[in-house]
């Protein structure tokens, strides 16, 4: 009976889920087939450029033999990273419409988003990695499942922050600046275009603390074979990961009447 | 290298284990680079002295063949004895041209003198040959001057081997000096301080951390399940 009954939740949890998704596809990328393209183009587009100009410089791969596959590893988590934490932050906002009907609630908006950008990543990076690989820019991941795992963190803690994000928001509107402010300056301190582990001490003691270069580095250990990180730690992004979705989650629902009466 | 142990009072093994275990690798080190510039430089000695005994050998062999102890001294004696009738026989010419216009030649003194003076010439020639190969060499024992130059020849292998005996002799003593010099140490710079209480493992924060990671998890869940359920309320 209570077995039933759970398996109707989840049914339940599963078409909300899957409805929602659409309506976030339809509404981010327009309602055409095409529009979602745009999702795979834009970031692709975005390390295309990156590489053509430091190639154009005459730059050499800081590890390695291809400067696309390098910021490719580095640049496509850190936008995962972004891009998950900045749509979860507006998630309350823009399903407002939404919300107002009873079997629709906030957690739905943010698990909606967190798959959908998820799977949109996962499919950019197979995408773009299987296109690397075959223009002969790159290897196959050497071991595939630390790449997954890594993947996996940075999911993790998009959700956490993005979700910590959504709640501050909801009371604050100018958080919105902010977390701008906050995250325009991770390109450069994420480890994208450079070795961290290579840098003088002084720099890593302060950059060691930016768990997105963690997570860069964890995804090239992963994909490099002989990629050797002294600076990674990889419990620190996993700790701060657990640690954001249950103050996030938490907080979402400490704070649900207070949000819902302003 | 970094090493730990779970007890407070494991430090000695710390510091006497691998500190110990460098140490002799250490001296094996060394020891082998002793033996390393020993037996080269006694290889060598080995070798000048198989070259020295080679050479006296030789110098041996030469003086039984030809049967002279020394060729150079017996060439003295030899010029010396050439010089003597040389001028025995400058006397007789001269004492010869001395009666000539005087006496007759057939007179007894004048044929004593003249045959005295051939026998002289005769004695010369043979010597001249015994001395120098130049003219109607038969072979053995060969020509005095020939025997010189073979035997100049082997003097001058001996003096090379010696010397070269000589220099190996003190490159051995010159490396045995050095390898007693080249001693490798190593000293402990600082020695671990005893601590009082081990820092591994760290029993009470390791209970926290899966403490709070556990609770973390719960909570997720719990709140996952709520959001879920939210949906009948």
């Amino acid at each position: 009976m209570i077995v039933q009954a759970a398996f109707n939740l989840a049914a339940l949890q599963l078409r909300i889920l899957g409805a929602m998704i659409l309506r976030e596809t339809r509404a981010t990328f327009g309602s055409s087939q095409i529009g979602y393209l745009w999702a795979i183009i834009t970031p692709a587009a975005s390390v295309a450029v990156l590489v053509t100009i430091f190639s154009l410089i005459g730059r050499q791969p800081p590890f390695g033999s291809s400067l696309a596959l390098f910021f490719a590893t580095g640049i496509l988590t850190l936008e995962f990273y972004v891009k998950l934490s900045a749509t979860l932050m507006n998630s309350f906002d823009a399903n407002r419409a939404l919300l107002t009907y009873p079997l629709i609630r906030e957690t739905d908006a943010l698990f909606a988003r967190l798959v959908l950008i998820s799977f949109t990543y996962l499919l950019i990076m197979l995408i773009f990695f299987s296109a690397l690989i075959a223009l002969g820019l790159a290897g196959v991941p050497h071991r595939p499942e630390i790449v997954l795992q890594a993947f996996i963190a940075t999911a993790a803690l998009g959700f956490g922050l993005g979700t910590i994000n959504a709640v501050i928001l909801s009371f604050w509107e100018a958080w919105h600046h902010v977390d701008k402010v906050i995250n325009r300056p991770l390109l450069f301190i994420s480890g994208v275009f450079y070795v961290p582990s290579l840098l003088p001490p002084e720099a890593v003691a302060v950059l060691e603390w930016n768990p997105i270069l963690h997570l860069v580095e964890w995804f090239r250990v992963g994909y490099y074979p002989n990629y050797h990180s002294p600076i990674l730690q990889a419990d620190y992004p996993a700790a701060l990961a657990l640690v954001t979705c249950t103050i996030g989650l938490g907080a979402e629902r400490l704070f649900r009447k207070q949000r819902a009466s302003r | 290298m970094k090493l730990g142990d779970l007890s407070a009072d494991g430090i000695e093994t710390v510091e006497g284990g691998p500190g110990s275990m460098s140490m002799a690798r250490l001296a094996r080190l060394s020891a082998d680079a002793r033996a390393d510039t020993l037996r080269f430089a006694t290889l060598e000695v080995g070798r000048a002295e198989d070259w020295l005994r080679a050479a006296l050998e030789d110098v041996r062999i030469f003086r039984e063949r030809e049967q002279s102890l020394d060729p150079s001294a017996s060439a003295a004696v030899q010029i010396e004895l050439l010089a003597e009738l040389e001028r025995e026989l400058l006397a007789i010419r001269s004492r010869m041209a001395a009666f000539g216009d005087r006496i007759n030649a057939d007179t007894p003194a004048m044929v004593s003198l003249r045959r005295q003076a051939e026998t002289l010439e005769i004695q010369i020639a043979e010597k001249l040959a015994t001395v120098s190969a130049s003219q109607n060499r038969t072979g053995a024992p060969g020509a005095l001057s020939e025997q010189l130059a073979a035997f100049e020849a082997l003097e001058i292998e001996k003096s090379f081997a010696q010397q070269a005996y000589a220099s190996a002799l003190s490159s051995l003593e010159q490396a045995r000096a050095d390898a007693d010099r080249q001693q490798r140490y190593l000293a402990v710079y600082t020695h671990p301080a005893v601590p009082h209480d081990a820092a591994y493992p760290r029993r009470i924060l390791n209970a926290f951390l899966i403490a709070g990671a556990a609770l973390c998890f719960w909570v997720i869940s719990v709140l996952i399940v709520y959001a879920v359920q939210d949906h009948i309320a």
